[in-house]
């Protein structure tokens, strides 16, 4: 794997990446590129390639609407839940790792959670939802994500704990702290990085539902993966609104990842690797 | 009060995972339960009946073809799309192990797909599909020179290929990523060793590099079976399962009966089985690893 | 200032015991150093002093205040550990604040202690610097900066210089004993290594497999070890165990060779203790030993000299110039009255 690493060598492996990359990119760029074409070139045939200018009328649609809303859904569901879930589960984590709560069968149960399909339980827990009446609620949903992400939170903390080095906690009980300083003051800052990943991904994943967000919310609370799914008609289907709320859906994922990429690339190497 | 609690360390460290539990138990283990009683009952949303039916509901398990078909679907789409990802994500690994200029800025951009929400990628690939405006049919028609216009989410023969595409899209960045974190950690001396040895390049992949990134891609393979095997997002943006049932997953076969046809305690049943599978998969190939380790 | 009392201090790890029952005062003010193999029980017994551990049986007092039961940060004690333990992510200032903001000091008090200890320590130039762009020894003295910063009853140093090479070992070991004459509080240590031992310690505890093998200055162990075991310990190159016998006053030795001893004890056989440096170089003379230099390795000062009675391998310190000598037989004589014996069963020193 050391060969030259000049000439010509050099450009045909950056030929090759980057086609590779434009394979990749090209279906979000057509994505994006359909939201901003005016109804005319969405409808075109042979399809239009390049939009003639910048139409923002679709989303000015889902404006005027109110359909946005569904974002605003989104992000208050997936943002809740997801510090809802790095709390509780950071604090198993430590326990777990730190006194060995449960010995092996606590985190092995708590992860073993995650491996049940949604749809095996959404049933049940529709009709507890409809007992409690959190049926189209936000708090149902954020309850739902937290209790569905505690699991990877708490495999992911386990692993970024054990990587603190116990004398640091020692060291800091000597010079005075609590556990629940020692807690916040040694292993939330040692524990950073790990952290940020962590929540990175809880957020995608709440972010990303769509079978319980699907069941459990009809008008009040609709996250925006329903409400994409819902402008395909069985008559028509509304193409300009699907791209435009997807491309809304779509970049707080990008903004988040762009920002927090090398806690990303170093999180998913480092879960799998501790898995 | 609290604060002896929290200086306690016996009662500070099951504080700690009290709230993860109570959590798990609400919504992890209560439903499950009650999916348990379910099955063995017979229930009807329209009337307030709830009658013990035994193993009724299990013995219609047995014979219903639709079931099993929906099951040998997905698996056979977990058998397809799996391996695709996995030689796919290596050979792209393998090209960015290499220096390449603006290395950091590719990769962030193929790691896009991963991120979108299955929905967004679902409904990517239908305006990337569609017969008339879609870039798919038109490329293909400049490649064969004439008017060529498939039907990718229709015709049942093309449905399968549309909805792997996608998928593969998705995920091949996901595998990509896991493969190229492990392959950078492969010992380098290791790597020169074995080329001052005259180590051909199967015996030295065999040999050095495929037990050293075996952990990782054993983890990546596992996560994208059981995302595989109860696939719906996706699916049900492209398809519905249609046309017909064509393409009905299992987790769709599943979503159908509970939601659209209220056949409660039988989609319990179902959901019932599905676990009991699952968690004989993920127990026997958790051993394996243990075994071979 | 408080007296440290351990009282029959036990600490069971499940069937494990690793402290079997171990009692000592600590008067205020003392350097004591722990020293043992690994596995004996030393950093074990720290950080049951340390309330990191709980003990088993047994009470810990520090004058009138029971350890038992109080957490770590209520026994008011300081601690320096192998791996140094800096938070990675302040600042070398924060770090020795750390324990001070902890206690709510207010700012110019703390200010001035941070540079009153960094300034003793020499780190003033490096406080805005974060640990990780130290080297070793600087962040050893952070380390120690840290603890020393606090008004602590006791200071603990678990193995605080086995990380740092061999030259920056030297100067620490140095500096950390002019810190106690400084300071003036009690300070416990524990190493495995008696040259550390030997040079710091106003008194030394030999720890043997959870026990105490013999407690005292650091001297009195060294020339007055009671077993053959602290004899072995203590002294670099090791003192030389030759398996003699005796018999009215006569001492033969493996080979065959015999010398006078005057030793007032019974005929039989004994392991003879004998220090490198008891043997010295004659050109001739009565009751000397005739051997065979095998190996010299010079230092520069003095040489240390190798060679065989019959099978037992034995190293002697020569002067300089031994190198001259090597592959010779030459004659060596011993100063008897430094030597010792040792029961061969017990290993109890018998003379």
């Amino acid at each position: 794997m050391n060969r030259r690493d000049t000439g010509w060598r050099l450009w045909l492996r950056f030929a090759i990446a980057l086609g590779v990359t434009l394979i990749f990119a090209f279906p979000v760029y057509w994505l994006v590129a359909i939201s901003f074409k005016s109804p005319e070139e969405v409808y075109a045939y042979p399809p239009v390639w390049f939009p003639q200018q910048l139409d923002v009328s679709s989303y000015l649609t889902l404006f005027r609407d109110g359909d946005v809303v569904a974002v605003w859904n989104s992000l208050i569901t997936a943002g809740i839940s997801t510090v809802l879930a790095m709390l509780v589960g950071t604090l198993a984590a430590y326990s777990i790792v730190r006194f060995r709560t449960g010995g092996d069968h606590l985190s092995i149960w708590i992860i073993s959670q995650r491996m049940i399909p949604p749809i095996c339980v959404a049933f049940p827990i529709f009709l507890l939802y409809v007992s409690w009446n959190l049926v189209d609620s936000y708090v149902g949903l954020i309850m739902l994500y937290t209790a569905f992400n505690i699991p990877y939170v708490t495999w992911m903390m386990r692993g970024y704990i054990q990587d603190i080095p116990i004398e640091l906690e020692q060291s800091a009980m000597i010079d005075g702290l609590t556990r629940w300083q020692v807690l916040r003051k040694v292993v939330m800052p040692m524990a950073r990085g790990g952290l940020f990943a962590t929540a990175v991904f809880t957020f995608i994943f709440a972010w990303n539902d769509f079978i319980f967000a699907l069941i459990l919310s009809k008008s009040e609370v609709v996250t925006y993966t329903v409400k994409v799914t819902g402008y395909f008609g069985s008559q028509s289907t509304f193409w300009s609104k699907i791209s435009a709320m997807s491309v809304l859906g779509v970049l707080p994922m990008f903004v988040v990842v762009a920002t927090m990429q090398k806690f990303i690339v170093r999180g998913v190497s480092m879960g799998a690797v501790k898995g | 009060m609290l604060k002896t609690l929290l200086d306690n360390d016996r009662t500070f460290r099951y504080l700690l995972v009290a709230p993860a539990v109570f959590f798990i138990l609400l919504i992890g283990l209560y439903p499950f339960i009650k999916l348990i009683i379910a099955s063995f009952q017979n229930i009807s949303l329209f009337d307030d009946i709830r009658s013990f039916q035994g193993l009724l509901n299990y013995e219609r398990l047995l014979s219903d073809d639709r079931l099993w078909h929906s099951i040998v679907r997905t698996l056979l789409f977990t058998a397809v799309a799996l391996p695709i990802e996995l030689v796919l994500g290596y050979l792209l690994a393998v090209l960015f192990l290499e220096k390449i200029p603006f290395k950091a800025a590719l990769i962030s951009i193929i790691l896009l797909p991963t991120i979108i929400s299955p929905i967004v990628a679902g409904a990517t690939w239908r305006l990337m599909l569609d017969q008339r405006f879609g870039p798919v049919n038109q490329i293909i028609s400049w490649l064969a020179g004439t008017d060529v216009k498939l039907l990718w989410t229709v015709s049942a023969s093309l449905v399968w290929p549309a909805i792997l595409i996608a998928e593969v899209w998705q995920w091949t960045p996901f595998m990509f990523l896991l493969l190229y974190a492990a392959l950078s950690n492969v010992d380098r001396e290791q790597l020169e060793a074995a080329q001052i040895d005259g180590a051909s390049w199967w015996m030295t992949f065999r040999r050095i590099v495929l037990p050293a990134i075996m952990p990782v891609m054993f983890i990546a393979v596992l996560i994208r079976a059981l995302d595989l095997f109860r696939v719906f997002d996706l699916v049900w943006t492209m398809t519905q399962g249609g046309p017909g049932t064509a393409t009905e997953t299992l987790s769709i076969y599943a979503y159908q009966m509970a939601f659209r046809e209220f056949e409660i305690s039988y989609s319990a049943a179902i959901a019932f089985l599905v676990i009991v599978l699952l968690t004989v998969f993920v127990v026997a190939a958790l051993r394996r690893v243990e075994v071979s380790r | 200032m408080p007296n440290l009392q351990l009282d029959n201090i036990v600490k069971n790890y499940g069937d494990h015991q690793a402290v079997k029952g171990i009692s000592i005062d600590v008067p205020a003010g003392e350097f004591l150093v722990l020293v043992g193999a690994s596995g004996c029980g030393k950093s074990t017994l720290l950080r049951c002093i340390a309330g990191l551990e709980d003990i088993s049986q047994g009470t810990i007092t520090l004058g009138e205040r029971a350890f038992n039961g109080l957490a770590p940060r209520e026994r008011n004690i300081a601690m320096v550990f192998q791996s140094y333990a800096l938070y990675p992510y302040l600042s070398v200032y924060e770090n020795i604040a750390f324990g001070l903001r902890t206690r709510q000091f207010a700012e110019p008090e703390l200010d001035r202690q941070v540079r009153w200890a960094a300034e003793l320590l020499d780190i003033t130039r490096l406080l805005q610097n974060t640990p990780k762009e130290l080297s070793g020894g600087e962040r050893q003295r952070v380390a120690i900066g840290r603890a020393i910063v606090r008004d602590a009853d006791l200071y603990l140093f678990d193995e605080p210089l086995s990380n740092l090479d061999a030259k920056l070992r030297d100067g620490m070991r140095e500096e950390i004993k002019r810190l106690h004459e400084r300071l003036d509080k009690t300070f416990i240590y524990v190493t495995h290594d008696q040259i550390e031992a030997m040079t710091l310690a106003e008194r030394i505890v030999l720890l043997r497999d959870g026990r105490i093998e013999q407690a005292g200055a650091p001297l009195e162990l060294f020339e007055r070890p009671i077993n053959r075991y602290v004899a072995g310990f203590l002294g670099s190159p090791p003192m030389n165990f030759i398996e003699v016998n005796i018999a009215s006053g006569t001492m033969t030795l493996p080979d065959g060779q015999q010398l006078n001893t005057q030793a007032d004890i019974v005929d039989g056989s004994y392991h003879w203790g004998v220090r490198p440096e008891h043997w010295s170089h004659v050109d001739s003379g009565s009751d000397t030993l005739q051997v065979s230099l095998e190996v010299v390795q010079p230092t520069g000062s003095r040489s240390y000299g190798t060679f065989h009675l019959a099978g037992t391998h034995v190293i002697a310190e020569l002067e300089a110039r031994a190198l001259q000598w090597s592959g010779k037989r030459i004659a060596l004589t011993v100063d008897m009255a430094s030597t010792a014996l040792f029961d061969m069963q017990s290993g109890d020193r018998v003379g």
